[in-house]
């Protein structure tokens, strides 16, 4: 086990370091760069102002000069400094991440929640008003793009009904629990809809196969309950499917949450990755990527390792 | 697992029910309230946009003028009729006979916010470090007719010139120019990090969450007796501009910062919301690049200008509020001439083709740059100028970019026509002279050369008689609009709302908010 693991998170190097350079080589390849982003049309600068600028903060360094200096910074423990508040880039992330991982916490339950119990009853009673309506709702859930609902759901609740006015003023759970969770909600509910409905359609077609297995024709032939062969028998054999789509789908929620937290101003990672592109913010930028990918792929990990533990049969090594 | 989903459904509609408003609509304004300040509270100001850097005079976007307005304190500042009247210093400062030394007097008693007292030297050392070209600094260019700074003592500060500058003291109430501390200064690289954030305004910088929230306090030690009365402000980012009709709606905002004209078209009819409209400083134009084919040719150019139809323009992107515009804005009434001394301004679609005729330069066709966000209309305006120019004839392509994209683009000159918002002051030179002198620090832009409006400007700023400064201006104006680099369309208006129980602030049509410092809530 402990072997598996040290595998997988050597393994997973090489594709940070490849993320990395990705990220690095993107986002220079747009054009402007922060200085003209910081100074906008207001203020023209010589070009040799432009170029002490440039050289103050490294810019006219060859790439491989920057991106070794990025990654000398990563094991300094700063991961550089943003342009844009002067701060360490690692504490940015630090202050950032808490919004991020809470919604996208807040998305996965909505999907769960609504997910895995609809999936189940409709496998339960396949062609059943209920299932048709299910698979119908998770249709359309699985159609609407986050950008779209999310605007429905302002102009809907906030603008015409005046509920939860999109007004910002984000607050952290730690300071105000209430309050956090009211201003998380539509946010979470926009994030976690299409997962809810890719969650219920897996759920049901995994627990419609289990459902036809021969174990579980037998074990209904012994008379268990059916409470009993739905809960020992299908559920726990049928969730290893559900579960490595909930792994990747929650890793993909990470991504998902960059247009949500914009949406409805949630000062994530997602937002600040989104302010950091605008701006040029290039260590910002490489910061926020790597901690997401960082963080997908522990979640991929953990779902291997989910594996063993509901499938015996699953030996990691 | 019913059980569940129906408990899930339950909590669902009890939480949302619990987010419902507990009233619709605000209680009407209430009148009869005594004018006397009432001190404490907090302010929360909504608006869009968020700081892109604290650097006070390195940053010139809008969003992060407005707080530096709060922490830092300015030798000068504008009254409500864009009046400059002194501040920091202690009264108007003093020109000399030949407009070659310009002496300020320093209220003394002021400290920074870290408890420091502000002296002639810390005022010497702003300006300096404005200057220094290593700062790159916003305000650079209005100072570059210093040539030295004294602090002989700790109240006065002297600006010896190379040439007498007329604006020099309007300039002094620049956003960018605000009163930093030496020490703090020479401590650190640049004044960029929150911690760096000290001045000696009324309000002190206590806490920033970018993209979030910024909170400020009091500062107790300011030096108008008895201001500010507030306790502090926190400025909230509301994601779009249709939230901060909500935030006021509900009371979650006293004020907020508008600059969408149809939000502020809805604001207008809400109960419980007085909203401010000025005409604007800043100004809507159409940079034209004339070192490109065909705009060398001036007849193109005024071919052109004849095609465009502005208050068409207005009607459209500014639902009619916003006032054609020349060279100097409106706004600055003393020199603006009237539009309708313009005869480029009278749409006629018959000359704008006699013109091309006589230009001979075949089927004219060309792009026009927008930015996405600067102005957010800025594609509107170009395909509004697309169909009026087709009218003559002239094929058009618009190009929309990000705006850091369309920045570089600009810098580089890199553009046939762009849409552009430029920022305004209270002093005609900051209209014309970095564009169209021939040292002004941003005449490469369009590359437009002539030395009569170029003449006229510099005479102009050397110039302390306003009558023929007045004149001057007037030259320059007649032959800008016939020169076309720009074509100049139209102010808009600058917008500031707030709820009845938001008292005493003075709105700025430049959109500053420095007169927080004698605002008050009446709850």
């Amino acid at each position: 086990m402990s072997r598996y693991l040290a595998q997988r998170l050597l393994g997973a190097i090489p594709t940070l370091v490849g993320i990395s350079v990705l990220t690095f080589l993107f986002i220079r390849l747009l054009p402007g760069d922060a200085i003209a982003a910081r100074l906008g049309t207001s203020t023209a600068l010589s070009p040799e102002q432009l170029a002490s600028l440039r050289a103050y903060f490294g810019l006219d360094q060859p790439l491989h000069i920057q991106y070794w200096s990025w990654l000398t910074s990563l094991f300094r423990g700063d991961a550089g400094y943003s342009i844009r508040t002067g701060r360490p880039v690692l504490v940015e992330i630090a202050e950032r991440l808490p919004a991020t991982l809470e919604l996208a916490a807040a998305a996965a339950v909505i999907a769960i929640a609504i997910g895995i119990p609809l999936g189940l009853l409709s496998a339960v009673r396949p062609r059943s008003r209920l299932d048709v309506a299910a698979r119908v709702g998770g249709l359309i859930g699985l159609s609407l793009p986050s950008f779209w609902l999310g605007t429905l759901i302002i102009v809907l609740f906030s603008l015409y009904l005046r509920w939860l006015p999109n007004t910002g003023g984000y607050v952290d759970f730690v300071r105000d629990p209430l309050n956090n969770l009211k201003l998380l909600l539509f946010p979470a509910i926009t994030l976690g809809l299409a997962l809810a409905a890719a969650t219920m359609r897996m759920t049901r077609s995994a627990m419609l196969d289990v459902l036809s297995a021969d174990y579980v024709r037998t074990a209904r032939a012994k008379g268990l309950r059916p409470a009993v062969v739905l809960r020992r028998h299908v559920l726990k054999n049928g969730l290893i499917v559900v579960v490595t789509l909930l792994g990747i789908q929650v890793g993909q929620l990470l991504g998902g949450a960059v247009v949500v937290e914009e949406i409805f101003s949630v000062p994530g990672v997602g937002r600040m990755l989104l302010t950091a592109i605008v701006q040029r913010d290039y260590a910002l930028v490489q910061g926020g990527v790597l901690a997401i990918a960082i963080l997908f792929v522990a979640l991929n990990i953990v779902v291997d390792l989910l594996y063993g533990y509901l499938d015996p049969r699953i030996r990691l090594a | 697992m019913r059980h569940s989903l129906s408990a899930a459904i339950l909590v669902c509609a009890t939480v949302l029910a619990a987010c419902a408003p507990t009233t619709s609509s605000g209680p009407s304004p209430t009148s009869n309230q005594p004018n006397q300040p009432k001190k404490g509270g907090t302010l929360i100001l909504a608006r869009t946009g968020e700081v892109t850097n604290l650097d006070p005079h390195k940053v010139p976007a809008f969003t992060s003028a407005r707080v530096f307005e709060l922490v830092y304190s300015y030798l000068m500042r504008l009254d409500e009729n864009l009046g400059v009247q002194p501040d920091l210093a202690e009264s108007v400062p003093t020109t000399s006979a030949d407009g070659k030394t310009v002496t300020v007097k320093l209220r003394t008693g002021v400290k920074f916010h870290n408890g420091d007292p502000l002296t002639s030297a810390d005022v010497k050392y702003t300006f300096d470090r404005i200057i220094d070209t290593k700062t790159a600094a916003v305000a650079r260019s209005f100072f570059a007719d210093v040539d030295t700074i004294t602090a002989p003592d700790p109240a006065t500060v002297i600006f010896n010139l190379k040439n007498p500058n007329a604006a020099l003291i309007a300039y002094m109430a620049h956003p960018n120019t605000g009163i930093v501390s030496k020490k703090l200064g020479e401590a650190n690289a640049d004044l960029s990090k929150k911690e760096t954030a000290i001045g000696s305004g009324p309000f002190k910088l206590a806490e920033w969450v970018p993209d979030n929230y910024m909170r400020f306090e009091a500062n107790k030690d300011y030096y108008v007796s008895g201001q500010p009365y507030l306790d502090g402000i926190r400025i909230n980012v509301v994601p779009d501009e249709s939230g901060l009709t909500a935030a006021l709606r509900t009371k979650a905002a006293d004020m907020a910062i508008v600059t969408d004209a149809k939000v502020a078209k809805t604001l207008r009819n809400e109960s419980g919301v007085t909203l401010s409209a000025k005409p604007s400083l800043s100004y809507n134009l159409l940079f034209v690049n004339t070192k490109r084919k065909p705009f060398d040719n001036l007849k193109v150019r005024q071919a052109i200008a004849y095609a465009v139809d502005r208050q068409a323009i207005i009607d459209a992107v500014a639902f009619g509020e916003g006032e054609v515009t020349g060279p100097i804005a409106p706004a600055l009434a003393n020199y603006a001439l009237p539009t309708s001394q313009y005869p480029l301004y009278t749409r006629d679609v018959a000359k704008a083709k006699q013109l091309l005729q006589e230009a001979n330069v075949g089927p004219v066709s060309f792009t026009i740059l927008t930015s996405t966000t600067e102005p957010v209309y800025g594609k509107d305006i170009a395909q509004l100028v697309q169909a009026q120019l087709g009218e003559a004839g002239i094929t058009i392509k618009i190009e929309t970019t990000e705006l850091t994209q369309y920045v570089d683009r600009w810098l580089k000159a890199d553009f046939d026509m762009a849409t552009g918002l430029n920022g305004g002051g209270p002093d005609p030179d900051f209209y014309v002279y970095r564009y169209f002198t021939d040292d002004g620090n941003l005449n490469f832009v369009t590359s437009y050369k002539n030395p009569v409006s170029s003449d006229a400007i510099k005479t102009a700023r050397a110039t302390a008689d306003p009558a023929k400064r007045k004149d001057l201006y007037t030259t320059a104006q007649k032959e800008l609009v016939n020169g076309v680099p720009f074509i100049w369309l139209f102010v808009g208006r600058d917008y500031n709302a707030t709820l009845p129980t938001t008292k005493g602030f003075t709105h700025l049509p430049n959109g500053s908010i420095i007169y927080l410092r004698q605002t008050w809530l009446d709850k």
